[in-house]
């Protein structure tokens, strides 16, 4: 098992790589020049150029690109352009943020779609099958922002329980924290949950015509446990891979919420640093983006090991 | 009442007993009688075969028996008694409680009748906690015996493995491990060797021999095979398109068999001595429910047929559980094995 976790580490080296040089190649594509960006349109040439030179972007690209990788393993992101603030100390300050957000988006997802995936599997045709499953159609087809609207209105700016924008941090305090991240993981959440509870219907329902589950139930085991244990457990092994993706759609989704609700993460921090073509913090935000994709993927494979045994490496 | 006296009554009384039971299920045809006032018994440590081709009734006989058939889609009638005990009208956890300590059940298909996701000792400890109480210890020195017992070699490192780590004949073993694993009284086997090549069949009926004669347990052997009936049981029932058509011991239907349809099983079967006899297949096959004639069944596919027999037949008791369901029951001289 660690010889597999070792190696899945290695792989992501490479990977972590190309993508970042991928995208050090596209930003290099969006037209403007970062140096009229910080000076301003009404500078001068002469200046410009200075500048140019100061932020070494007259470098051929493989250089500035290698100049900056060189930085990564040792945690060294640069600077932004900008600010001249080290773009680590600013992603130091925004992943928690969006981190958090995400985090308790896939809670909201699973706390409403494992069960709701579960009643609509065991009972098939009947009302609570029904429902679950508008609620799914409505949940996947709802756009994020129309749903985060629509909580703000209804639950923030009629009643006072929940703010209807801004993030307090954890260490402030846990029930502020709550709070501020209640509706935005619930409406980053919902096609999450929605698409949770459609797939692990669908999973189930062909796990519980199985043999074994018949078997289970000959051997007089109790209802709730062949459907909980025996039946869950195989169900999960397709789920798991659709949590995987949703982690990293919910992820993405985060550039949209954390607009809608004024949250200062690194969704919004990505638009306007790729709109500015800070580049040096855009890179650093596609690494940390890539990297927490890369951890979910395994995360993944590892859950597969434990709930696959055909798949379990010794 | 004295110990003995219970015994002795216990002694005396079927272990299972199935009186009138019939059966419909929901379809596109609305609902369809697939069983129809099946009777039968099985005593203590006896070993009844129930026969019959694919869709005669068999599988959803033995299915009734433990209360699996789809609650909302099936429709259950008749009397259905383990040991005296009606099983009709018991909840389902008073049912739960039945299947696995009273009754247990093993599947035609040893491949997918295990959970993959769990080792085999673990499916057989939840088993004997479930229903014994057992520590998690006990329950799982007693899987390492119980494997041991049905000749799995090893047990002691193989009950850590997952059924796929297993051969379809060890999984069988195991299958019948986990069945056996509380002593039930009864066993229902359903074509239990069909999936298997022919010598390891000879060594699952061998070990189901042995079990139930081991444990005093009864076992109802549901399989379309006459041959290995032969091997393993005392009794028999003939089923066709959801009626008993004929009922005797062994020998009784094997040598002298009174219904038509045990002939052309009978004729159908390949014997191991006899080369030269050929097979005669019986022509067409069972009909589905929905197309069950009026009067006898059978009479479609049967070469004796008149037309009185397009009128209802009633089963006719021929002596103690001896009976048959045929309009010319006394008329032909029909062929038995040798």
């Amino acid at each position: 098992m660690s010889r597999v976790l070792v190696r899945r580490l290695l792989t992501m080296i490479p990977l972590l790589f190309f993508v970042t040089l991928g995208t050090f190649m596209l930003t290099h594509l969006i037209p403007g020049d970062p140096a009229i960006t910080v000076l301003g349109d009404n500078s001068t040439p002469e200046r410009v150029e200075a500048v140019r030179e100061r932020l070494g972007l007259n470098e051929p690209l493989l250089s500035q690109y290698a100049d900056w990788i060189s930085g990564v393993p040792s945690l060294d992101l640069g600077t932004s352009l900008f600010s001249s603030e080290p773009v680590r100390d600013t992603l130091a300050n925004r992943i928690p943020v969006t981190l958090s957000l995400t985090a308790a988006a896939l809670f909201v997802a699973v706390l409403i779609g494992v069960p709701a995936g579960i009643l609509a599997a065991t009972n098939p045709g009947r009302w609570i099958d029904r429902v679950a499953t508008i609620g799914a159609t409505l949940g996947v087809a709802a756009p994020s922002y129309l749903i985060g609207s629509l909580l703000i209105a209804w639950l923030a700016l009629k009643s006072s329980i929940f703010p209807a924008t801004g993030y307090v941090p954890m260490e402030e305090s846990v029930v502020d924290w709550a709070r501020s991240i209640t509706l935005p993981a619930v409406a980053l959440g919902s096609a999450a949950a929605a698409e949770i509870a459609r797939q692990l219907r669908g999973a189930l329902r062909s796990v519980l015509q199985e043999d074994y589950v018949r078997t289970a139930r000959a051997m007089g085991l109790r209802g709730r446990i062949v459907v909980g244990k025996y039946a869950l457990k195989n169900a999960m092994i397709p789920l798991v891979t659709v949590i995987g993706f949703q982690v990293t759609s919910l992820l993405g989704g985060t550039v949209i919420i954390e607009q809608i609700f004024g949250i200062q993460g690194l969704g919004s921090l990505a638009v306007r640093k790729v709109l500015e073509q800070d580049i040096p913090v855009v890179q650093g935000i596609v690494l940390v983006s890539v990297f927490v994709v890369i951890a979910v993927n395994l995360v993944v494979d590892l859950m597969y090991s434990y709930l696959d045994p055909k798949v379990r490496v010794r | 009442m004295s110990d003995s006296t219970a015994r002795q009554l216990d002694e005396a009384s079927p272990v299972l007993a199935i009186d009138g039971l019939g059966v419909e299920f929901a379809s596109e045809h609305g609902w369809l009688r697939v069983l129809d006032e099946v009777s039968f018994a099985v005593g203590p440590r006896e070993t009844v075969g129930l026969v019959g081709e694919s869709g005669s009734g068999k599988s959803v006989t033995s299915l009734s028996v433990l209360g699996l058939l789809p609650r909302r889609s099936s429709r259950v009638v008749g009397d259905i008694r383990l040991r005296g005990r009606e099983l009709g009208g018991l909840s389902t956890a008073e049912l739960e409680d039945v299947r696995g300590r009273e009754i247990a059940m093993i599947f035609q298909e040893p491949m997918t009748s295990l959970n993959p996701a769990f080792t085999i000792g673990d499916q057989i400890v939840a088993v004997v906690r479930r229903h014994l109480g057992w520590t998690k210890k006990q329950a799982r020195a007693h899987a390492i015996e119980m494997l041991g017992h049905v000749g799995i070699p090893n047990p002691r490192q193989r009950v850590s493995e997952y059924p796929h780590q297993f051969s379809g004949g060890m999984r069988q073993r195991a299958m019948i491990a986990l069945a056996l694993s509380c002593r039930p009284r009864l066993l229902i086997a359903d074509e239990p060797t069909t999936a298997l090549d022919v010598t390891i069949q000879a060594q699952i009926l061998d070990l189901i021999r042995e079990m139930a004669e081991e444990n005093d347990m009864s076992v109802l052997f549901v399989t379309h095979d006459l041959g290995v009936v032969a091997d393993i049981c005392d009794r028999v029932v003939v089923m066709y398109a959801g009626q008993v058509v004929e009922e005797g011991t062994a020998e009784e239907v094997f040598c002298t068999p009174r219904h038509p349809y045990t002939e052309g099983l009978l004729r159908a079967m390949p014997d191991v001595e006899d080369h030269v006899r050929e097979l005669v297949p019986i022509p067409g096959t069972v009909p589905p429910p929905w197309e069950f004639p009026a009067g006898c069944r059978f009479a479609d596919r049967c070469s004796y047929a008149q037309d009185r027999c397009r009128q209802p037949v009633a089963l006719t008791e021929l002596g103690p559980r001896r009976a048959v369901r045929c309009h010319r029951f006394d008329e032909l001289d029909l062929e038995g094995a040798s």
